[in-house]
């Protein structure tokens, strides 16, 4: 088991269709990110590049489509 | 009276105003011009931003300002404090975005808002210099004060009534009109664009944390609160048998809320980095305190400053271990006169007695 700082639900990241990461706010001041692939794939940890927190992404795969537009 | 700004804590994008990039444990002085002859008034803090506001209405800028939200066109990083042009008399800021009330009593935002955070209307999502937000007849009995979590905003009008934007998926914002999705199906809008008045009944005093809202009221003789979080709002109200107006002290960080009461400091909400403070740890008589985005400091009676909660950053100081309070700063002869936590950033103001 990883030990997750929060599970946020996929509607509340930020989609960057140029980079395709979604991205959330970290505590620290930088963002949690996972690549749209990694999604599809069925990951769902995202990562801080700044610090060791990290978060359990909400989200069903068939939404995916509808929010990367 | 001389006065000292110290800082540690997170500071990839010069958000210390220390002019490096480098995260510091140890307390660092601010060369902050001002600070010598006045008391910084309020502090505001983004994910990477730094704001400062003095009594002579005066504010100051470091870190980021990736879209404006330093309030000063130009520069893509503020390394050390810069001057915001123009006369202030209240500051907010959430995750690159900030809010300057003027001397004039008009709000202007800046900085990058894509759930309307700016407040400035429907895709206004990036303003590179203060742009002033329009409240129409909305501003009423006046404005008592504004404050700004991650990504909504609450101004809080003389007469308790409260007035918001930004994201409003988890309630934090009340009850908003539902939009339908790609399938017909209501479900809350991200976010409200301009200001809007909340669905609230008047408060004495609210408070915002990442996603929520604490709302503080006094019923006869009683403080309650509410709270978009219900596991925040529930354990406090059962904690509370005095009027807020006798002295209590709210704060609300990104994971949990925070009271100070009788001398002695409670904490409510989710602890998986010691974030919630445990009332065991710490058992003498509470100044003040402060909570930044998942740590906090107190200050005791003998102005000692102990910090507690997610210090990864050297936000609590060196040696911190998450779950153990610790001692961030002896004072000596330097009186402690206010505190300030941001995300991963703890500053001290102090008055030298000799």
């Amino acid at each position: 088991m990883t030990s997750v700082y929060d599970e946020i639900e996929i509607e509340d990241f930020t989609y960057d269709p140029i980079t395709e990461l979604f991205q959330y706010p970290c505590p620290c001041g930088d963002r949690f990110a996972i690549a749209l692939d990694d999604l599809r794939d069925g990951e769902d940890i995202a990562v801080c590049p700044s610090c060791s927190l990290m978060v359990k992404v909400i989200f069903e795969v068939e939404d995916l489509d509808e929010l990367i537009q | 009276m001389p006065y000292n700004l110290l800082v540690c804590g997170s500071n990839g994008l010069y958000q210390l105003g220390l002019g490096n990039d480098d995260d510091h444990c140890e307390l660092q002085l601010v060369d902050l011009p001002f600070v010598a002859h006045e008391k910084p008034k309020a502090f505001a803090f983004g994910a990477s931003h730094t704001l400062v506001l003095f009594p002579n209405g005066k504010v100051f800028a470091s870190g980021s300002n990736e879209f404006g939200q330093c309030g000063i066109a130009g520069a893509k990083i503020l390394q050390t404090f810069c001057e915001i042009p123009g006369t202030w008399t209240d500051i907010a800021a959430g995750w690159e975005f900030s809010i300057l009330k003027s001397n004039e009593g008009h709000f202007y935002s800046c900085g990058h808002g894509p759930k309307g955070e700016l407040g400035l209307g429907e895709g206004v999502r990036v303003a590179t210099e203060p742009t002033k937000i329009e409240f129409g007849s909305k501003l009423g009995s006046g404005v008592c004060k504004i404050q700004a979590s991650m990504s909504h905003v609450v101004v809080q009008l003389h007469n308790g009534s409260l007035l918001g934007w930004g994201t409003c998926r988890k309630g934090q914002l009340g009850n908003v009109p539902t939009v339908l999705n790609s399938q017909g199906k209501p479900k809350p809008p991200m976010g409200l664009w301009e200001p809007t008045v909340l669905s609230y009944a008047p408060v004495i005093d609210c408070k915002v944390g990442r996603e929520r809202t604490l709302l503080i009221r006094e019923e006869g003789a009683t403080t309650i609160t509410e709270c978009n979080d219900e596991d925040i709002a529930t354990p406090m109200n059962g904690l509370l048998i005095s009027p807020a107006t006798s002295g209590i002290k709210f704060q609300c960080g990104w994971s949990s809320a925070h009271v100070l009461a009788y001398s002695q400091l409670y904490g409510f909400g989710k602890n998986l980095h010691g974030q919630v403070f445990q009332h065991d740890q710490f058992t003498g008589d509470v100044e003040d305190f402060e909570v930044g985005s998942e740590h906090g400091v107190l200050l005791a009676k003998d102005n000692t400053v102990y910090a507690w909660g997610w210090g990864e950053h050297g936000n609590c100081g060196p040696n911190h271990d998450d779950f153990k309070i610790s001692k961030l700063y002896e004072g000596g002869n330097n009186k402690v006169v206010a505190m300030a936590c941001g995300l991963a950033t703890t500053w001290i103001i102090t008055e030298n007695q000799s």
